[in-house]
């Protein structure tokens, strides 16, 4: 082989030369072009070539070509082999495959090699975490050479990174079938039983907290349904996407009814049925005066808007936002929007939240229901209304 | 029928007998061998009539062969056939060539013949010890029974469930357990998924013959209960019902036994509960592996499974077992026991604990059957 480079780097080199005579009566640029390109010829390089540079280059190409040209294929798969392994040690894998898979690809009948090569393929698809193709290769050396106890190894270790643990035992079973007292693998059988009934049980403890998530859902589906409350997926009517949710909660499916009320996302904020059977929704009020909001997180349907303001407007305490003092409790107003009809419809606050709720003209959109306070000692209230389309 | 007659019809199973005539004696003697009547008139020759039944297993008429194993299975139940049979080492090798071979569409029967054979302990050193005669134990050893036994579909006309209870009743022996407890092999850990395998009582019953058997071997409790083996949870598994436990109950209890289905049900045979619970008593015999299963929460499965419980029997020696796992153990350092009062519940358990105590017996062995 050897003499073969140097004879073939010989002739690069000549033909390098009778370029350049053929070259040297054209222009400068051209030779500075000449320049990069001899730069990329084997003889000149400096650095090791690349596989791009290989398959850029035909000189390169035509070298590896000459290289494997004149041996019989178990030769030639040897010397892929030999080239993987050199790869391999240098920790480039990619090439290694490349290597080996070229290997392979030699009509060479020898099983050994064979085996050693999709072996040695598989620990170098191992080190790139290419688990699949490791295990597939692995495989392939224990059909050809079943008592194979590196590819034994590499079946188990693939399985064991791809968490397939029944996968595992059965390799280290039948790797002790020819080697019964092989400690490692009895040690990965051990470690892949243990292994497995954790993730066993996790599957069990995670179906079964699928299975109470969805009961409860249920649950509270059955008493929001009871209740004939209106549900929406949006406020806005003419929204074409919400067609479907424009009706009333009879004919929304439960899916819907689940999004409505938020309990498709992993948000907390949502509805909750507690050991009573009552609902606690979170619930928002709406200051548009002053751009304010509060959020009552768990509002017990059976509560009295009332018993919130009492603590919300607490006279001995002042609300920072309401810089008037108009926000009294005798001067608050409590309305609830009306989507069907664009209205506000004005409501007692010692009614209860169950009771508003329960009114067809009140609907419940993203899971909370909102409800806008005025305040009557305001000019902004009559604004506000008769913006509203008047009340 | 008069002896001679009898001698006559065996004399018809000959190999070189007519067919036609084989067939009919064969049919008649499969009869006799069906009734204790039968068994009884044919029990003065009934070791020739095995003998000349095992020239027969090969014969390549299928129903004529399982008419063959059918005699063998009844002739063999009978001890004095097994005993003088299981000294045949011809026969013995090609009773384990049928069983391990996985085309042999007679296998489950060479199963439960062999399993007939080793009932008795003296016949199962016989049988360990062809398996262990250098000629055979090249192609059949015990890792081979063991092999054959847990590899699914190893023969896919036989299910070799009934090996289960050969292996039981080889279990008798020390040096069957031995092997099984090999702490350089994978064995018994094979032998264990096996307790839950609801597809055959017969398999759940071997195995858990053979492991029960196996828990006589004091010095290998820690190891038993170790993580190398883990044989606990497959002793409790079958014990444990679909009842939700408390996150703290499930504390500390084996991975195997946690979060399980509500569908999950218990052993439905007593005798395997049975079973079962005395091989955790028997664990519990010293104090390591009492120490480990206390640490184990076994008692919280206990407490749901006496809940459960119907069957008196079982009952009581689950309650025995609930005694032992919530009863406090004498401290370690005290050496001077005159000195100190007993009460006399601890002075009970310790009588208990005694007599639980194994002095190895062979008598005391579980034999799987047929």
């Amino acid at each position: 082989m050897r003499v073969g480079i140097v004879k073939f780097c010989c002739l690069a080199c000549t033909q390098a030369l009778v370029f350049l005579v053929k070259e040297s009566g054209r222009m400068l640029s051209k030779i500075v072009l000449f320049i990069e390109e001899l730069e990329r010829n084997a003889f000149f390089m400096t650095k090791a070539p690349t596989e791009e540079d290989i398959e850029a280059s035909p000189t390169l190409s035509a070298m590896q070509a000459l290289k494997y040209q004149e041996d019989d294929p178990e030769e030639l798969a040897m010397e892929h082999k030999e080239d993987g392994n050199h790869h391999f040690k240098k920790k480039l894998y990619k090439f290694a495959i490349k290597s080996y898979t070229e290997g392979l690809k030699q009509k060479c009948e020898n099983a050994e090699l064979k085996a050693i090569l999709y072996t040695n393929r598989a620990a170098s698809h191992f080190h790139i975490e290419n688990y699949a193709s490791s295990l597939e290769d692995a495989k392939q050396a224990l059909k050809l050479k079943p008592d194979h106890l590196k590819a034994i190894y590499r079946c188990v270790d693939c399985c064991m990174k791809l968490s397939r643990y029944s996968e595992v035992i059965q390799h280290c079973d039948n790797g002790l079938k020819i080697f019964p007292e092989d400690k490692k693998l009895l040690e990965k059988r051990a470690f892949a039983v243990k292994e497995k009934k954790a993730q066993e049980r996790d599957e069990r403890k995670r179906k079964l907290q699928e299975k109470r998530i969805k009961a409860e859902q249920e649950k509270l589906l059955a008493a929001v349904k009871e209740r004939n409350i209106q549900l929406r997926l949006s406020p806005a009517l003419d929204d074409s996407k919400n067609k479907l949710a424009n009706s009333t909660s009879g004919s929304l499916t439960d899916d819907d009814i689940l999004k409505s009320l938020g309990l498709d996302s992993i948000s907390k904020n949502h509805v909750i049925l507690d050991e009573s059977g009552t609902l606690n929704w979170p619930v928002r009020f709406l200051y548009p005066e002053c751009n304010q909001s509060d959020l009552i997180s768990a509002f017990n349907e059976n509560s009295r808007f009332s018993d919130h303001f009492k603590v919300m407007f607490d006279p001995d305490e002042d609300i920072p936002w309401d810089e008037t003092k108009a926000y009294t409790l005798d001067n608050l107003e409590i309305y609830f929007e009306d989507y069907d009809r664009s209205k506000l419809v004005k409501f007692n606050p010692d009614k209860t939240l169950r009771e508003i709720l329960q009114d067809k003209r009140c609907h419940v959109y993203h899971g909370a229901p909102s409800f806008l306070v005025l305040s009557r000692a305001t000019p902004f209230r009559d604004e506000y209304l008769k913006q509203y389309g008047g009340n | 029928m008069d002896d001679k007659l009898l001698d006559e019809l065996i004399s018809f199973l000959a190999p070189s007998a007519q067919p036609p005539l084989r067939e009919k004696a064969l049919e008649y003697v499969v009869g006799l061998s069906g009734t204790e009547e039968g068994l009884k008139s044919l029990e003065p020759r009934i070791t020739k009539c095995v003998l000349a039944l095992c020239d027969l297993t090969d014969d390549l008429n299928k129903t004529f062969r399982e008419d063959v194993f059918k005699g063998l299975i009844n002739l063999s139940s009978v001890e004095k056939a097994a005993s003088k049979v299981s000294h045949e080492k011809e026969i013995v090798l090609k009773l384990l060539q049928i069983i391990c071979d996985p085309t042999h569409t007679c296998a489950d029967e060479g199963c439960m013949v062999l399993s007939n054979l080793t009932r008795n302990s003296g016949n199962c050193q016989q049988i360990l010890n062809c398996l262990e005669d250098p000629n055979i134990r090249q192609t059949i050893d015990l890792a081979k029974l063991v092999e054959v036994f847990c590899t699914d579909g190893y023969n896919k006309s036989a299910s070799l469930h009934s090996l289960g209870s050969v292996l039981a009743n080889l279990m008798q022996l020390k040096e069957a357990r031995k092997f099984v407890l090999d702490r350089d092999r994978c064995v018994v850990q094979r032998l264990l998924p096996y307790t839950q395998y609801m597809q055959s009582e017969v398999r759940r019953r071997g195995v858990v013959t053979a492991l029960k058997n196996c828990c006589f071997e004091t010095e290998h409790h820690e190891w038993l209960l170790s993580d190398s083996v883990d044989i606990l949870p497959y002793l409790l598994l079958p014990l444990a019902g679909p009842e939700e436990l408390d996150e703290d109950d499930m504390e500390g209890m084996p991975e195997d036994l946690q979060y399980l289905d509500e569908d999950k049900r218990r052993e439905p045979d007593p005798v395997i509960r049975k079973l079962l619970i005395e091989s955790i008593m028997k664990l519990c015999s010293t104090k390591v592996g009492r120490d480990i299963i206390k640490a184990k929460r076994a008692y919280i499965i206990m407490r749901e499974y006496d809940k459960w419980e119907q069957n008196v029997q079982v009952k009581d020696v689950a309650y025995e077992l609930i005694q032992l796992l919530i009863g406090d153990d004498p401290e370690d350092d005290i050496k001077d026991l005159d000195k100190i009062n007993i009460p006399a519940e601890v002075q009970e358990k310790f009588e208990k604990l005694t007599k639980e105590n194994p002095r190895i017996e062979d008598d005391e062995f579980y034999e799987g059957d047929s």
